[in-house]
């Protein structure tokens, strides 16, 4: 008995975080799953304002507007993946 | 840089006041196109590649003149930016605002010239799964963006010649690839480092075809990725994402898939198209460095993405096949 609850401590303790399993999807869970992944409304507010793509177009669009650019830049698209 | 900043009511009540723009930042620090040149000269006076990151949020005159420049996740420091910024425009003589010469800023190489107009074009979020594996629970922290491209001829190998109802089509090795090794990546907390076609693990991909009605075709996707990295780098050793060689370390991730998918063989291209797919990671790498790379879950969602949504996929330079051009 003693043997046995050493090594449940031992299982336990020693339980690696790779032994993590995910939730399978199925037909049942995955709506769910997909509105848990898809970000809010408020999260991609961003996405809802109207960027110019690129440095140039931002450029050349506020030539033609006589407006200051604005400009973010980041490692990665800032519309996509940063 | 956080992208909350761009809800704060402060800074949306000053964004009309400019044009705006959003692009990545290491090749404007790198390349030599006049437009990434025009860059450099604007915010470091010199036509020299940058080593660091130039990350940040700047306003410039159409000139090129630099107005304000700031790299913060603060909305009040993002809001005093911009009225800095528009100060400073306001003081600036009209004959210093002008561009002089559109030429100035033409971009040579971009990936985006290989999007596939008649493909596929779907994007992914990609989020961690909760500990507790309850899906109604809130969804929080970090998530990300990017996007995946398959050709209309890559698109349409999702399913066999002459579908009919019943019928089973194992995804082309390129195609699911590039969802295993490429597209169901850990980049949640950051941009990570693709996998090398050797690193795939047991992935495999397979359409049913559910249903026909009239040109639409209904398909069921199923399947599992799998990508498994040792460790050492096994691209060319002065690539683009090539980590340093003390900080290759192994990373791991593996997924199950489920979704569904209708395409038009009038207008061939998919009208609809959802994938699922949750699973498991492990490890880090140098560009994603999580705190804790303990192993956790990991869930990804895939949709059409808009048609104005044109961003490249992150490792478009490693897909690959001939319909996207490479720079020279």
């Amino acid at each position: 008995m003693i043997q046995l609850s050493l090594l449940l401590v031992l299982a336990l303790t020693n339980a690696s975080p790779e032994e993590y399993k995910a939730p399978l999807p199925t037909a049942e869970n995955r709506a769910a799953w997909q509105a848990y992944i898809a970000p809010t409304a408020d999260e991609v507010r961003h996405e809802s304002i109207a960027w110019w793509p690129s440095f140039s177009d931002g450029v050349l669009a506020a030539e033609d507007a006589g407006k200051p650019l604005l400009f973010w830049a980041m490692n990665g698209h800032p519309l996509g993946c940063t | 840089m956080g992208r909350r900043v761009w809800s704060d009511s402060k800074v949306v009540e000053l964004l009309p006041s400019f044009v705006l723009a959003a692009d990545e930042v290491w090749r404007l620090q790198n390349d030599s196109d006049p437009e990434c040149t025009f860059f450099r000269r604007s915010t470091r006076g010199s036509d020299e590649a940058v080593k660091g990151s130039m990350q940040g949020i700047y306003v410039f005159a159409p000139s090129g003149k630099l107005l304000a420049r700031r790299n913060t996740n603060s909305a009040p420091a993002v809001a005093e930016l911009l009225e800095s910024g528009l100060d400073a425009w306001d003081e600036l003589p009209e004959a210093e605002r002008g561009l002089a010469d559109r030429a100035l800023v033409a971009p040579g190489f971009r990936w985006e010239h290989s999007y596939p107009e008649d493909g596929l074009v779907l994007r992914r979020t990609a989020r961690d799964l909760p500990a507790d594996g309850d899906p109604h629970a809130e969804a929080g922290g970090r998530f990300n963006r990017d996007a995946i491209w398959f050709s209309a001829d890559e698109a349409r190998a999702f399913f066999a010649d002459g579908p009919v109802v019943g019928q089973r089509h194992a995804l082309p090795e390129g195609v699911t690839q590039r969802f295993s090794l490429l597209a169901l990546v850990d980049n949640v907390g950051g941009q990570t480092v693709p996998y090398h076609a050797t690193e795939d693990v047991n992935s495999e991909l397979w359409t049913d075809v559910v249903g026909i009605d009239g040109e639409l075709v209904s398909l069921a996707i199923h399947g599992r990725t799998g990508a498994d990295a040792k460790g050492p780098w096994l691209f060319a050793p002065d690539h683009n994402w090539a980590p340093p060689v003390d900080r290759a370390w192994p990373h791991s991730i593996s997924t199950t898939a489920l979704g569904s998918a209708t395409y038009d063989l009038a207008a061939q291209r998919f009208v609809d198209f959802e994938l699922l797919a949750l699973g498991e990671r492990a490890g880090r790498t140098v560009n994603q460095a999580r705190r804790d790379p303990a192993a956790g879950g990991v869930g990804f969602y895939c949709e059409l993405a808009p048609p104005t949504w044109r961003v490249p996929p992150t490792f478009i330079d490693v897909y690959d096949v001939p319909w996207v051009a490479e720079p020279e």
